[in-house]
């Protein structure tokens, strides 16, 4: 059953998404990568993943912010489970975990404080995805 | 806040509404009319800004996304001339870019459109309230005077004279007598500062033949007895040096006029004095005072009721104290914390993953060897990387506290320097497939702290490595000119940020910033220690069509950006360290 779902990483750190892609691929996952919102968005249009993992910033402080509001508001991809990784809340002094799965404000089903080990990501994935 | 004191500052405060809706321009003004303010709409920015600087403004209202969202340069320029004047920022747009960017302005208070006059109503009411309890204190700030210039001023007669309110005459006639402290030199009598103002402050006490005040003045810091009708009992010299007032202005007036300079009393739950009374306890407040300059100073104000032998309190003493200095060595530590949290999370962020997978029995089972390697390399480099970030902090700090030695001693640039930090970068260089060209010339050893220099010349050759593109060449060479070494560092294929690159130009990095970075914080150090070496760091950076470098700005606003194609131009970034050879060592025959 995982090898048929597709994961999306969207994150500017190119040593994380290295590192992630390959536990999610050893773990047999199909992975995608991408680096700003915007090709995230592209991506999603030729192909819709299973779930997304994605930074907060990227091109701007909020860009991750702003992409799960996006991808809420399509129709197309409002149902894929979001997982915001992100060690962003060093910046904001907010607690990004309490804010998660509002939809107003952090319309995200999952919100994980990086650093984090591969083994608690996979539990979150697979819990994600049924 | 009091009624009486509501309606007071109603009828008092000037709230000026700047924005090109009509809709909402005439939508505040009506309405904050009827709620008893003066209003005024203002258009032109030369008009707002004239009216800040000459103090006619109470409150701001300000639309931010006006204009193109032009305001947002405004609030920086307005905090300028007055640091302390409430923004009540209003904008259509509901988006987090615009709140967040409205929040890092430091404005007192943010709306969206529709406006709701209710919400309107109550952020001025606030703002006149923080207006009236932090602004106007102004007076008790001492003003920021170094130390050392205090103790070591040296005063003639004329200033001596101005500061004991003395004549020349019976100056001379006390200095000649002993009675004041003085230095005759060449027939003319000078004075220190601080001998002076001690005598005055003994001779205030003496004077006064009341021994709570004499105790008062054995105290440093601005103290007053308020008595229960909120009048001014005693107080000690500093209190009036603070306030820069005369003891008989002080002496049996309300405090809030004294300190405050205001008509009506502080309201009830934030005057210390007034709490004081009426819980018995002590009690402490945080006051956020403005001085001339707009720099904000933070003043705990201490009130301690005084029982008489019936236990009733009839007296308090408020004690002002300046921890301005305190507050902002917290606020330095909290940027500092920050900035480790952050930097650390994010570079620790691969490193776990990558480790975490190795020591997963499952996990590990499926990775083979080779990729092993590279999961060990990529975290090696992260933990090389955290491991300069810190040592980057210690130097900054050193930096700072004037700690920083500088040890030079004769150095051979390409054993010493070069081929110790490039061998050091090897997991760096390897992870993204990057080679470095060293092209060292025959050079004659430099002066120089070689822990330093080393220090700086690893930081470029880690932003470079950042920047650089994956399985791109780093050119690096080491030269001298007539008077200098240079060592020179260039990428090509990715450029550096431009903001990244303002430590270098601007010189300035403030590690109370949100958003400073590793890149930042190792070019500011490398920058700092050309300097340590009475050298210079110079970076460009931009974009390279055929051979010829032209500058982002340059380029971007120029017709060929639109025109030429992506395939057609390259950027590139080039970091150049010049030291001094420091020749004179070699001709006072230093060590060769």
């Amino acid at each position: 059953m995982k090898a048929s779902k597709n994961i999306l990483i969207v994150d500017d750190d190119v040593d994380f998404v290295e590192a992630t892609k390959l536990v999610l691929e050893k773990s047999g996952y199909h992975v995608e990568t991408c680096m700003s919102a915007q090709a995230c968005l592209e991506k999603m249009k030729a192909k819709v993943p299973d779930l997304i993992i994605m930074d907060v910033m990227m091109e701007t402080d909020h860009s991750g912010f702003d992409l799960c509001r996006e991808i809420r508001r399509n129709q197309d991809t409002k149902e894929i489970p979001i997982l915001m990784l992100t060690a962003v809340d060093e910046k904001y002094r907010m607690n990004f975990g309490t804010a998660a799965g509002d939809e107003s404000w952090l319309p995200v089903d999952c919100y994980i404080d990086k650093p984090v080990e591969a083994k608690v990501l996979l539990e979150r994935i697979n819990k994600l995805l049924g | 806040m009091r009624p009486e004191n509501v309606s007071y500052l109603r009828r008092h405060a000037h709230i000026a509404i700047m924005d090109n809706d009509r809709g909402s321009v005439e939508l505040l003004l009506r309405e904050l009319r009827n709620l008893g303010y003066k209003t005024e709409a203002i258009e032109q920015t030369n008009i707002l800004l004239r009216k800040i600087k000459n103090d006619l403004i109470d409150i701001l209202i300000l639309a931010v996304d006006a204009w193109g969202g032009g305001r947002f340069e405004l609030i920086p320029l307005i905090k300028k001339l007055r640091r302390s004047l409430p923004i009540i920022a209003i904008s259509g747009d509901d988006s987090l870019e615009t709140a967040t960017k409205v929040r890092e302005q430091g404005v007192f208070f943010y709306a969206l459109k529709p406006l709701d006059v209710h919400e309107i109503d109550i952020a001025v009411k606030n703002a006149l309230a923080r207006k009236q309890t932090f602004q106007r204190p102004i007076a008790v700030v001492r003003q920021p005077v170094a130390r050392s210039e205090i103790e070591h001023e040296v005063l003639d007669i004329n200033e001596a004279s101005r500061i004991l309110k003395l004549s020349k005459k019976t100056l001379a006639k006390l200095a000649k007598q002993g009675e004041i402290p003085a230095s005759r030199i060449a027939n003319r009598w000078y004075f220190i500062r601080n001998q002076i103002c001690d005598w005055m402050r003994v001779r205030a006490a003496g004077n006064q033949g009341n021994y709570s005040t004499l105790i008062l003045e054995t105290i440093d810091e601005g103290v007053a007895v308020v008595d229960k009708r909120l009048k001014i009992v005693s107080c000690n010299s500093a209190y009036l040096k603070s306030l820069d007032v005369a003891r008989d202005c002080v002496i049996g007036e309300s405090c809030y006029r004294v300190s405050h300079r205001s008509v009506v009393p502080c309201d009830d739950s934030e005057c210390p004095v007034r709490k004081a009374f009426k819980t018995q306890q002590a009690v402490k407040v945080l006051h956020i005072n403005y001085d001339n300059e707009g720099k904000e100073h933070y003043c705990d104000v201490v009130a301690l009721p005084i029982k008489d032998k019936h236990g009733n309190v009839n007296s308090v003493l408020e004690v002002i104290r300046d921890n301005t200095e305190i507050h902002s060595l917290n606020r330095h530590l909290n940027g500092i914390m920050r900035f480790f949290a952050r930097e650390s999370r994010a570079t620790l962020g691969a490193v776990m993953m990558n480790i975490s997978a190795l020591v997963d029995e499952n996990l590990s089972a499926t990775i083979g060897n080779s990729k092993r390697n590279e999961m060990l390399v990529s975290s090696l480099c992260s933990l090389k990387l955290m491991h300069d970030m810190i040592r980057n902090y210690i130097v900054s700090y050193q930096v700072e506290n004037g700690k920083l030695q500088c040890n030079k001693s004769t150095v051979h640039v390409a054993d010493n320097i070069i081929h110790p930090v490039i061998v050091g970068s090897a997991p760096l260089l390897q992870k993204k497939a990057i080679t470095i060209d060293p092209n060292i010339a025959q050079l004659r050893p430099a002066y120089c702290d070689v822990e330093l220099i080393k220090v700086a010349f690893t930081n470029l050759i880690n932003t470079a490595a950042k920047y650089a593109a994956s399985g791109s060449m780093i050119q690096c060479t080491a030269e001298a000119d007539d008077s200098d070494l240079v060592i020179l560092v260039s990428i090509v294929g990715t450029g550096i940020p431009y903001e990244k690159l303002r430590v270098v130009s601007d010189g300035g990095l403030d590690v109370e910033q949100q958003d400073m970075s590793d890149a930042e914080m190792g070019l500011h150090i490398a920058r700092t220690i050309a300097e340590k070496h009475d050298g210079v760091l110079s970076i460009e950076s931009g974009y390279l069509i055929g051979n010829k470098p032209v500058s982002f700005d340059d380029f971007r606003t120029s017709e060929q950006y639109s025109s030429l194609g992506r395939v057609n131009y390259r950027e590139f970034a080039t970091f150049q360290l010049r030291i001094p050879y420091a020749d004179r060592h070699w001709e006072d025959g230093g060590d060769k």
